[in-house]
């Protein structure tokens, strides 16, 4: 994967990618290890795309968080099915 | 008619070293599944899985036996396709390449006489819960279904299957990832008119439908067409239970999960252990609510172990055949394609040509490159070097390579997003390796021990394995010498 940001989970501390699509938008993130959801900002340490590590509250979030619905279109760059 | 389980006796009979059997209780959503398939792997092995007892997601024997790793050997590939096992090398890929260009019209049938509709379920009682779902890789958030769900195109009516990851998240929901191909079409233009989706999830059936669905063709054939004609026979259609006529699905599956993707909503699903060995992140993707599920009383459910060979040969053999006829048009003298598991089957190509021209290495390569946007490097090798044989074309890359005037490296070509190595999003750097001999000079020769010497001495004549007591002793002399000296 191209570009991937990492998030720490704060309930385990568990380290797992993210998608650029789910930067700073208004998901809760769920915690593959221990199941906790989580809105970005919450998340202990965050490592981004071009390798910055900080705290998730230190990056503003527009909006705050929610489980809001809504569309998004499919990003180009993902034009290859796995098989 | 295609029977999973006429399938499972085959291999027994015709290849018993080639499958296992599990009969303690497992729980495969605590990746016991798969650990013991990593132990195997571990091991060398690649056997078909039969697991008798695993438990369900409520932690409970699931009244369904699982079967997993079928296509993890090209033997069973051949097998299911009812090919000699002594075909899986590159006539199993010319063999898939033919049929994928027949068509065969499915043929429907009552529901009376369709296997999958022995059990119905819908509302509350179509609870995923029964079933032993696996969870594969650690970093997988729940268990997943990663077999076939099948849509239909609203316009043209046509069905397409393809293997998708749906992930478990709860008794009547699963996640959907979907890469932008023919499913997320079909899904895009129902959300453009506000409607549901209808999917039809075919979770285990004879290995030769799941064969099918990889095919190659266009946007707008029929899969259950294409379906037909790679297996070799019409596929049996019946009913659904939530539209009736309107979606047709395989009556021979063993179980099948109908449910509908509801327009606009996204949740987020991932990450997942995905083909090339390592994670896809974490998504925002689309849903399904289950209506129904149907399956025969006796019904084995199926898994593929994501990542791995069973995986890999899969992606791979579709696209040997392909990769093939396009080269043979330009470089007649192509012998054998071959999409390695040493690279997951997608990235790295083999490919060996009885060259009679320098050059033609080249053009081999750049119709590899064009034709499958994944691969990513290609490997030529004369006709000599068996391309199914990882040693031999690392054999002829050591001794036929000098890099400064074989290999080319070729950057901002479209790759794959769930390339690892990647820095961009979409595109990538690939390489050729001409690993064949020059023609226009002499080059030094291969050794090789005389055939019609192996055939005077035949190993299962003349060697004897250690630890086995030899032969009796023959008195030479006493054979050789004449009556009358033996005479005392």
């Amino acid at each position: 994967m191209a570009q991937i940001f990492y998030v720490t989970c704060p309930a385990c501390s568990g380290r797992f990618p993210c998608h650029p699509e789910l930067w700073q938008v208004e998901y809760e993130l769920l915690c593959p290890f221990c199941q906790h959801t989580f809105p970005q900002e919450a998340s202990p340490l965050i490592i981004t795309m071009t390798g910055e590590q900080r705290p998730g509250s230190q990056f503003h979030r527009p909006g705050g968080p929610g489980t809001a619905n809504r569309t998004t279109e499919p990003d180009p760059s993902t034009a290859a099915e796995s098989m | 008619m295609l029977d999973l389980r006429e399938f499972i006796a085959a291999v027994e009979a015709e290849q018993p070293d080639r499958i296992v059997h599990v009969d303690r209780p497992v729980n495969p959503a605590e990746f016991e599944v798969t650990a013991i398939l990593q132990q195997l792997e571990d091991a060398g092995r690649n056997p078909m899985a039969v697991f008798h007892r695993p438990l369900n997601l409520f932690g409970e024997v699931s009244k369904f036996p699982l079967v997993t790793n079928i296509y993890a050997e090209r033997e069973r590939c051949a097998q299911a396709l009812g090919l000699p096992i002594t075909d899986a090398k590159f006539p199993l890929s010319l063999e898939y390449g033919r049929r994928e260009k027949e068509r065969i019209p499915p043929t429907v049938i009552g529901r009376d006489e369709a296997p999958v509709k022995q059990v119905v379920q819908v509302g509350e009682d179509a609870d995923l819960r029964q079933f032993p779902i696996v969870r594969h890789h650690h970093m997988d958030p729940a268990p997943y279904i990663d077999m076939t769900p099948i849509m239909r195109d609203p316009d043209s009516g046509a069905y397409n299957g393809a293997y998708l990851r749906m992930m478990y998240k709860g008794p009547h929901k699963l996640g959907l990832h979907m890469s932008p191909r023919h499913n997320w079409q079909i899904t895009r233009k129902h959300e453009e008119r506000g409607l549901p989706t209808p999917v039809a999830i075919v979770v285990s059936h004879h290995p030769a439908f799941f064969l099918g669905t990889l095919n190659v063709a266009p946007f707008g054939d029929d899969d259950y067409e294409v379906i037909g004609s790679v297996a070799g026979q019409s596929l049996r259609l019946v009913p659904s239970e939530t539209w009736g006529e309107e979606f047709m699905v395989p009556a021979d599956a063993e179980i099948i999960i109908e449910g509908e993707i509801p327009p606009n909503v996204r949740e987020v699903e991932g990450p997942f252990g995905e083909f090339p060995g390592t994670y896809g992140p974490q998504r925002l993707r689309w849903i399904i609510d289950v209506k129904a599920i149907t399956h025969r009383r006796d019904a084995i459910y199926q898994d593929v172990f994501v990542g791995h060979a069973d995986d890999w040969i899969q992606g791979g053999l579709p696209k040997e055949a392909r990769i093939y006829n396009r080269i043979k048009g330009v470089v007649p003298g192509v012998t054998a394609v071959h999409l390695p598991t040493s690279g997951v089957c997608r990235l790295h190509c083999n490919v060996s040509i009885d060259k009679k021209v320098d050059g033609e290495s080249k053009q081999a390569a750049f119709i590899v490159l064009g034709e499958v946007d994944m691969i990513k490097h290609v490997f030529v090798v004369d006709a000599d070097v068996d391309v199914f044989d990882d040693r031999q074309v690392l054999w002829a890359v050591a001794t036929r390579v000098q890099a400064d005037q074989a290999i080319d490296i070729i950057k901002n070509a479209k790759g794959n997003t769930l390339d690892p190595s990647q820095t961009d999003p979409i595109m990538t750097t690939k390489m050729i390796v001409d690993a064949t001999k020059p023609v226009q000079r002499p080059f030094s020769e291969r050794i090789l021990v005389p055939d019609e010497a192996k055939a005077r001495v035949p190993i299962d004549e003349f060697v004897r394995a250690g630890g086995t007591p030899a032969p009796e002793p023959v008195d030479v002399a006493a054979k050789a010498a004449p009556a009358s000296s033996r005479e005392t």
